[in-house]
Protein backbone atom coordinates (compact mmCIF):
# COMPACT_ATOMS: atom_id res chain seq x y z
CA UNK A 1 0.00 0.00 0.00
CA UNK A 2 1.31 3.20 -0.56
CA UNK A 3 3.08 5.31 2.49
CA UNK A 4 0.77 7.65 3.92
CA UNK A 5 2.77 10.68 2.58
CA UNK A 6 1.95 9.67 -1.10
CA UNK A 7 -1.83 9.51 0.08
CA UNK A 8 -1.69 12.85 1.87
CA UNK A 9 0.22 14.88 -1.07
CA UNK A 10 -1.08 17.42 -2.40
CA UNK A 11 -4.15 17.10 0.00
CA UNK A 12 -2.39 18.19 3.52
CA UNK A 13 -3.48 22.00 2.76
CA UNK A 14 -7.20 21.39 1.77
CA UNK A 15 -7.66 18.49 4.45
CA UNK A 16 -6.65 21.86 7.23
CA UNK A 17 -8.91 24.12 5.66
CA UNK A 18 -11.50 21.58 6.09
CA UNK A 19 -10.86 21.60 9.66
CA UNK A 20 -10.31 24.99 10.36
CA UNK A 21 -13.43 26.03 8.35
CA UNK A 22 -15.23 23.88 11.25
CA UNK A 23 -13.73 26.17 13.73
CA UNK A 24 -10.41 27.39 15.19
CA UNK A 25 -7.81 24.98 16.09
CA UNK A 26 -3.41 24.17 16.48
CA UNK A 27 -1.19 22.00 15.15
CA UNK A 28 -1.08 19.27 17.38
CA UNK A 29 -5.17 18.85 17.43
CA UNK A 30 -5.21 18.90 13.57
CA UNK A 31 -2.44 16.57 13.10
CA UNK A 32 -4.71 14.22 15.60
CA UNK A 33 -8.06 15.00 13.94
CA UNK A 34 -6.11 13.65 10.63
CA UNK A 35 -4.76 11.07 12.22
CA UNK A 36 -8.16 9.63 14.22
CA UNK A 37 -9.76 10.48 10.35
CA UNK A 38 -7.50 8.37 8.49
CA UNK A 39 -8.34 5.18 10.11
CA UNK A 40 -4.92 4.08 10.78
CA UNK A 41 -3.78 4.34 7.02
CA UNK A 42 -2.88 7.93 7.34
CA UNK A 43 0.06 9.04 10.05
CA UNK A 44 1.11 12.82 10.00
CA UNK A 45 3.75 14.74 11.95
CA UNK A 46 3.71 18.03 13.61
CA UNK A 47 6.30 19.67 11.13
CA UNK A 48 4.66 18.65 7.89
CA UNK A 49 1.17 20.57 9.18
CA UNK A 50 3.52 23.74 10.49
CA UNK A 51 4.51 23.65 6.86
CA UNK A 52 1.74 23.88 5.58
CA UNK A 53 0.46 26.42 7.87
CA UNK A 54 3.34 29.02 7.23
CA UNK A 55 2.64 28.55 2.94
CA UNK A 56 -1.09 29.30 3.85
CA UNK A 57 -0.03 32.37 5.83
CA UNK A 58 1.91 33.80 3.68
CA UNK A 59 -1.02 33.02 0.77
CA UNK A 60 -2.96 34.42 2.83
CA UNK A 61 -5.93 31.64 3.16
CA UNK A 62 -5.30 31.78 7.78
CA UNK A 63 -4.31 33.71 10.24
CA UNK A 64 -2.94 32.71 13.60
CA UNK A 65 -3.55 34.11 16.72
CA UNK A 66 -2.28 33.32 20.48
CA UNK A 67 -4.42 31.39 23.23
CA UNK A 68 -4.28 29.43 26.11
CA UNK A 69 -2.73 26.13 26.50
CA UNK A 70 -1.85 23.62 29.14
CA UNK A 71 1.13 22.78 31.28
CA UNK A 72 2.39 26.58 31.09
CA UNK A 73 2.70 26.47 27.41
CA UNK A 74 0.69 28.73 25.02
CA UNK A 75 -1.37 27.17 21.69
CA UNK A 76 -0.63 28.79 18.63
CA UNK A 77 -4.36 28.91 17.33
CA UNK A 78 -5.44 28.93 13.33
CA UNK A 79 -8.25 31.03 11.64
CA UNK A 80 -9.64 30.86 8.14
CA UNK A 81 -10.10 33.68 6.43
CA UNK A 82 -12.68 34.14 3.87
CA UNK A 83 -9.80 33.66 0.59
CA UNK A 84 -8.73 30.31 2.46
CA UNK A 85 -12.85 29.64 2.56
CA UNK A 86 -13.08 30.40 -1.31
CA UNK A 87 -10.03 28.48 -1.99
CA UNK A 88 -11.57 25.61 -0.17
CA UNK A 89 -14.73 25.54 -1.77
CA UNK A 90 -12.16 25.50 -5.16
CA UNK A 91 -10.71 22.80 -4.18
CA UNK A 92 -13.36 20.57 -2.94
CA UNK A 93 -15.31 20.76 -6.76
CA UNK A 94 -11.53 20.41 -8.25
CA UNK A 95 -11.59 16.90 -5.55
CA UNK A 96 -14.98 15.61 -6.58
CA UNK A 97 -13.98 15.61 -10.22
CA UNK A 98 -10.71 14.15 -10.10
CA UNK A 99 -12.41 11.96 -7.41
CA UNK A 100 -15.27 10.77 -9.80
CA UNK A 101 -12.52 10.40 -13.03
CA UNK A 102 -10.49 8.26 -10.79
CA UNK A 103 -13.09 5.49 -9.52
CA UNK A 104 -14.15 5.57 -13.23
CA UNK A 105 -11.00 4.82 -14.61
CA UNK A 106 -9.59 2.85 -11.92
CA UNK A 107 -12.90 0.84 -11.06
CA UNK A 108 -13.69 0.26 -14.03
CA UNK A 109 -17.52 -0.42 -15.70
CA UNK A 110 -18.67 1.71 -18.25
CA UNK A 111 -18.59 -0.85 -21.40
CA UNK B 1 13.61 17.88 35.62
CA UNK B 2 9.09 18.51 34.86
CA UNK B 3 8.11 17.45 30.98
CA UNK B 4 8.16 21.11 30.48
CA UNK B 5 11.42 21.38 31.51
CA UNK B 6 12.66 18.55 29.28
CA UNK B 7 10.73 19.88 26.07
CA UNK B 8 12.48 23.63 26.70
CA UNK B 9 15.51 21.74 26.70
CA UNK B 10 15.08 19.86 24.00
CA UNK B 11 14.21 22.69 22.10
CA UNK B 12 17.00 24.42 23.26
CA UNK B 13 18.84 21.89 21.70
CA UNK B 14 17.25 22.26 18.14
CA UNK B 15 17.72 26.19 18.52
CA UNK B 16 21.24 26.45 19.05
CA UNK B 17 22.24 27.44 15.90
CA UNK B 18 19.18 29.80 15.26
CA UNK B 19 19.85 33.75 15.97
CA UNK B 20 17.05 35.17 18.10
CA UNK B 21 14.53 36.74 16.83
CA UNK B 22 10.87 37.25 16.58
CA UNK B 23 9.70 34.17 14.20
CA UNK B 24 12.14 31.85 16.07
CA UNK B 25 10.79 32.59 19.92
CA UNK B 26 7.19 32.41 18.28
CA UNK B 27 8.27 28.65 16.43
CA UNK B 28 9.22 27.29 19.56
CA UNK B 29 6.64 28.86 21.98
CA UNK B 30 4.48 26.64 19.20
CA UNK B 31 6.20 23.68 19.43
CA UNK B 32 6.42 23.83 23.27
CA UNK B 33 2.51 24.44 23.15
CA UNK B 34 1.91 21.30 20.66
CA UNK B 35 4.50 19.15 23.23
CA UNK B 36 2.38 20.22 26.10
CA UNK B 37 -0.56 19.47 24.48
CA UNK B 38 -0.18 16.01 23.47
CA UNK B 39 1.87 15.53 27.03
CA UNK B 40 -1.15 16.29 29.32
CA UNK B 41 -3.59 14.18 26.77
CA UNK B 42 -0.70 10.95 27.34
CA UNK B 43 -0.36 11.63 31.10
CA UNK B 44 -4.22 11.58 31.58
CA UNK B 45 -4.37 8.19 30.22
CA UNK B 46 -1.62 7.23 32.97
CA UNK B 47 1.17 6.64 30.70
CA UNK B 48 4.94 7.27 32.56
CA UNK B 49 7.12 10.96 32.24
CA UNK B 50 9.73 8.98 29.99
CA UNK B 51 7.32 7.44 27.70
CA UNK B 52 4.92 10.40 27.33
CA UNK B 53 8.50 12.45 26.48
CA UNK B 54 9.73 10.15 23.75
CA UNK B 55 5.99 9.71 22.24
CA UNK B 56 5.64 13.56 22.05
CA UNK B 57 8.81 14.30 20.62
CA UNK B 58 8.51 11.24 17.95
CA UNK B 59 5.69 12.61 16.96
CA UNK B 60 6.48 15.86 16.51
CA UNK B 61 8.87 15.13 13.36
CA UNK B 62 11.25 16.69 11.49
CA UNK B 63 11.46 20.44 11.61
CA UNK B 64 15.27 21.45 10.17
CA UNK B 65 13.53 22.82 7.54
CA UNK B 66 11.69 25.09 9.31
CA UNK B 67 14.91 25.78 11.54
CA UNK B 68 16.85 25.77 9.09
CA UNK B 69 15.07 28.30 7.36
CA UNK B 70 15.26 31.15 10.48
CA UNK B 71 19.35 30.66 10.72
CA UNK B 72 19.56 33.74 8.03
CA UNK B 73 21.06 32.76 4.60
CA UNK B 74 23.69 35.64 4.05
CA UNK B 75 21.40 36.45 0.41
CA UNK B 76 18.36 36.69 2.58
CA UNK B 77 19.47 38.80 5.40
CA UNK B 78 20.63 41.40 1.80
CA UNK B 79 17.30 41.41 0.43
CA UNK B 80 15.17 42.13 3.89
CA UNK B 81 13.90 45.61 3.27
CA UNK B 82 14.62 46.46 7.20
CA UNK B 83 18.11 45.68 5.72
CA UNK B 84 17.97 47.81 3.51
CA UNK B 85 16.67 51.03 4.67
CA UNK B 86 19.46 50.32 7.17
CA UNK B 87 22.04 50.87 4.42
CA UNK B 88 20.36 53.62 2.75
CA UNK B 89 20.76 55.52 5.97
CA UNK B 90 23.87 54.85 6.86
CA UNK B 91 25.34 55.89 3.19
CA UNK B 92 22.61 59.30 3.08
CA UNK B 93 24.19 60.18 6.32
CA UNK B 94 27.75 59.60 5.53
CA UNK B 95 27.17 61.65 2.12
CA UNK B 96 25.54 64.61 4.62
CA UNK B 97 29.06 64.77 6.40
CA UNK B 98 31.03 64.25 3.56
CA UNK B 99 29.08 67.77 2.20
CA UNK B 100 29.19 69.08 5.18
CA UNK B 101 32.97 68.81 5.64
CA UNK B 102 33.13 70.02 1.49
CA UNK B 103 31.20 73.01 1.97
CA UNK B 104 32.71 73.96 5.31
CA UNK B 105 36.40 73.70 3.97
CA UNK B 106 35.39 75.54 0.62
CA UNK B 107 33.42 78.32 2.31
CA UNK B 108 35.25 78.58 4.73
CA UNK B 109 38.62 77.30 5.00
CA UNK B 110 37.93 74.99 7.34
CA UNK B 111 39.47 71.79 5.85
CA UNK B 112 41.71 70.44 8.97
CA UNK B 113 38.59 71.36 11.82
CA UNK B 114 36.53 70.06 9.15
CA UNK B 115 38.22 66.49 9.60
CA UNK B 116 38.57 66.85 13.18
CA UNK B 117 35.21 66.99 14.08
CA UNK B 118 32.48 66.03 11.34
CA UNK B 119 34.24 62.54 10.20
CA UNK B 120 34.86 61.46 14.60
CA UNK B 121 31.77 62.73 15.31
CA UNK B 122 29.96 60.86 12.15
CA UNK B 123 31.67 57.58 13.32
CA UNK B 124 30.39 57.99 17.09
CA UNK B 125 26.87 59.06 15.80
CA UNK B 126 27.21 55.93 13.95
CA UNK B 127 28.04 53.70 16.68
CA UNK B 128 25.62 54.97 18.86
CA UNK B 129 22.95 54.77 16.56
CA UNK B 130 24.13 50.72 16.18
CA UNK B 131 24.29 50.05 19.34
CA UNK B 132 21.14 51.34 20.33
CA UNK B 133 19.72 49.35 17.76
CA UNK B 134 20.91 46.37 18.75
CA UNK B 135 19.89 46.99 22.67
CA UNK B 136 15.93 47.32 21.53
CA UNK B 137 16.23 44.59 19.29
CA UNK B 138 17.37 42.52 21.71
CA UNK B 139 17.39 44.02 25.23
CA UNK B 140 13.96 41.99 25.90
CA UNK B 141 15.74 38.68 25.46
CA UNK B 142 16.76 36.87 29.13
CA UNK B 143 20.38 36.24 28.09
CA UNK B 144 20.68 40.09 27.98
CA UNK B 145 20.96 40.28 31.80
CA UNK B 146 21.81 36.47 32.26
CA UNK B 147 24.99 35.97 30.55
CA UNK B 148 28.16 37.21 31.90
CA UNK B 149 30.10 38.34 28.49
CA UNK B 150 26.89 40.18 27.26
CA UNK B 151 26.90 42.06 30.59
CA UNK B 152 30.47 42.59 30.74
CA UNK B 153 30.50 44.11 26.67
CA UNK B 154 27.31 46.60 28.20
CA UNK B 155 29.79 47.53 31.47
CA UNK B 156 32.14 48.40 28.93
CA UNK B 157 30.38 50.62 26.57
CA UNK B 158 29.31 52.76 29.17
CA UNK B 159 32.47 52.88 31.25
CA UNK B 160 33.95 54.65 27.91
CA UNK B 161 31.44 56.54 27.46
CA UNK B 162 31.58 57.32 30.90
CA UNK B 163 35.42 58.64 30.46
CA UNK B 164 34.29 61.14 27.72
CA UNK B 165 31.78 62.39 29.71
CA UNK B 166 34.06 62.91 32.58
CA UNK B 167 36.76 65.03 30.41
CA UNK B 168 34.55 66.77 27.65
CA UNK B 169 31.36 67.74 29.87
CA UNK B 170 32.23 67.86 33.22
CA UNK B 171 36.22 68.86 32.49
CA UNK B 172 37.63 66.53 34.81
CA UNK B 173 41.59 65.83 33.57
CA UNK B 174 42.00 62.91 32.19
CA UNK B 175 44.36 61.72 34.60
CA UNK B 176 41.74 61.17 36.97
CA UNK B 177 38.73 59.99 34.48
CA UNK B 178 40.82 57.46 33.16
CA UNK B 179 39.67 55.69 36.29
CA UNK B 180 36.96 55.10 34.97
CA UNK B 181 38.60 52.13 32.43
CA UNK B 182 39.90 50.59 35.68
CA UNK B 183 36.17 49.73 36.70
CA UNK B 184 35.62 47.77 33.17
CA UNK B 185 37.29 44.72 34.77
CA UNK B 186 35.64 45.40 37.69
CA UNK B 187 32.31 45.28 36.38
CA UNK B 188 33.31 42.34 34.28
CA UNK B 189 33.84 40.16 37.80
CA UNK B 190 30.46 41.45 39.46
CA UNK B 191 29.02 40.50 36.21
CA UNK B 192 30.45 36.91 36.18
CA UNK B 193 29.37 36.70 39.87
CA UNK B 194 25.95 37.90 39.53
CA UNK B 195 25.41 35.59 36.57
CA UNK B 196 27.31 32.72 39.07
CA UNK B 197 24.73 33.42 41.93
CA UNK B 198 21.47 33.77 40.34
CA UNK B 199 21.72 31.77 36.98
CA UNK B 200 24.36 29.21 37.12
CA UNK B 201 23.90 26.32 38.98
CA UNK B 202 27.62 25.64 40.29
CA UNK B 203 27.99 28.56 42.82
CA UNK B 204 31.57 28.58 44.41
CA UNK B 205 31.47 31.12 47.18
CA UNK B 206 34.69 31.76 48.61
CA UNK B 207 36.49 31.97 45.12
CA UNK B 208 33.70 34.46 44.11
CA UNK B 209 34.01 36.34 47.35
CA UNK B 210 37.64 36.53 47.53
CA UNK B 211 37.82 37.47 44.16
CA UNK B 212 35.20 40.28 45.14
CA UNK B 213 36.83 41.79 47.68
CA UNK B 214 40.22 41.89 45.83
CA UNK B 215 39.28 44.00 42.92
CA UNK B 216 37.21 46.13 45.50
CA UNK B 217 40.49 47.18 47.35
CA UNK B 218 42.48 47.64 44.22
CA UNK B 219 39.47 49.50 42.49
CA UNK B 220 39.50 51.29 45.69
CA UNK B 221 43.01 51.84 46.07
CA UNK B 222 43.32 53.03 42.68
CA UNK B 223 40.45 55.70 42.74
CA UNK B 224 41.54 57.22 45.84
CA UNK B 225 45.10 57.32 44.62
CA UNK B 226 43.80 58.96 41.43
CA UNK B 227 42.08 61.64 43.23
CA UNK B 228 44.23 62.53 45.65
CA UNK B 229 47.56 61.90 44.55
CA UNK B 230 48.77 59.55 47.64
CA UNK B 231 49.71 56.38 45.75
CA UNK B 232 52.03 56.37 49.11
CA UNK B 233 50.49 55.35 51.65
CA UNK B 234 47.27 54.18 50.35
CA UNK B 235 48.61 51.01 48.39
CA UNK B 236 47.54 49.68 52.03
CA UNK B 237 44.37 49.38 51.20
CA UNK B 238 45.08 46.64 48.23
CA UNK B 239 47.10 44.56 51.79
CA UNK B 240 44.49 45.16 53.76
CA UNK B 241 42.28 43.51 51.35
CA UNK B 242 44.43 40.36 50.47
CA UNK B 243 44.85 39.43 54.18
CA UNK B 244 41.06 39.52 54.75
CA UNK B 245 40.82 37.37 52.15
CA UNK B 246 43.61 35.02 54.11
CA UNK B 247 41.83 35.27 56.84
CA UNK B 248 38.21 34.58 55.16
CA UNK B 249 39.96 31.51 53.32
CA UNK B 250 41.29 29.90 56.55
CA UNK B 251 38.38 30.20 58.69
CA UNK B 252 36.15 28.83 55.57
CA UNK B 253 38.51 25.84 55.10
CA UNK B 254 38.24 25.08 58.72
CA UNK B 255 34.61 25.01 58.51
CA UNK B 256 34.73 22.91 55.49
CA UNK B 257 37.26 20.60 57.50
CA UNK B 258 34.88 20.26 60.81
CA UNK B 259 32.00 19.64 58.80
CA UNK B 260 33.59 16.50 56.35
CA UNK B 261 35.00 15.65 60.16
CA UNK B 262 31.71 15.00 61.45
CA UNK B 263 30.33 13.67 58.33
CA UNK B 264 32.92 11.05 58.40
CA UNK B 265 32.17 10.57 62.32
CA UNK B 266 28.20 10.29 61.74
CA UNK B 267 29.05 7.60 59.06
CA UNK B 268 31.21 5.35 61.62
Amino acid sequence: MAGSGDILRGHTETIILRILQEGDSYGYEIAKDIIDGGEGVIDVKDATIYTAFRRMEEEGLLTTYWGDGVGGARRRYYKITEKGKQVYAAKLEEWKLVSRILTKLIVGGNR
Amino acid sequence: MTLLERFKAYLSSQFKLVPPGREAAELREEMLGNLMSHAMELKAEGIPDDEVYTRCIEALGDYTEAINALRGKPLQVVRDPKFQRSVLLLVTFSLLCVTAYILMGILGKLWAVGAYTIFPAMAIAMYVFATASVLKRNIRFRKHYTTDLILITYGAILLTALFFVLWLACKVSPAVAWVSFVYIPVWALLSVIFTTMFFRRRKVWLIIWIALVMMTSVAVFLTAAAVTGMWHPLWIIVVVGALACGFASVFALNAKIDKKAKEDEFDK
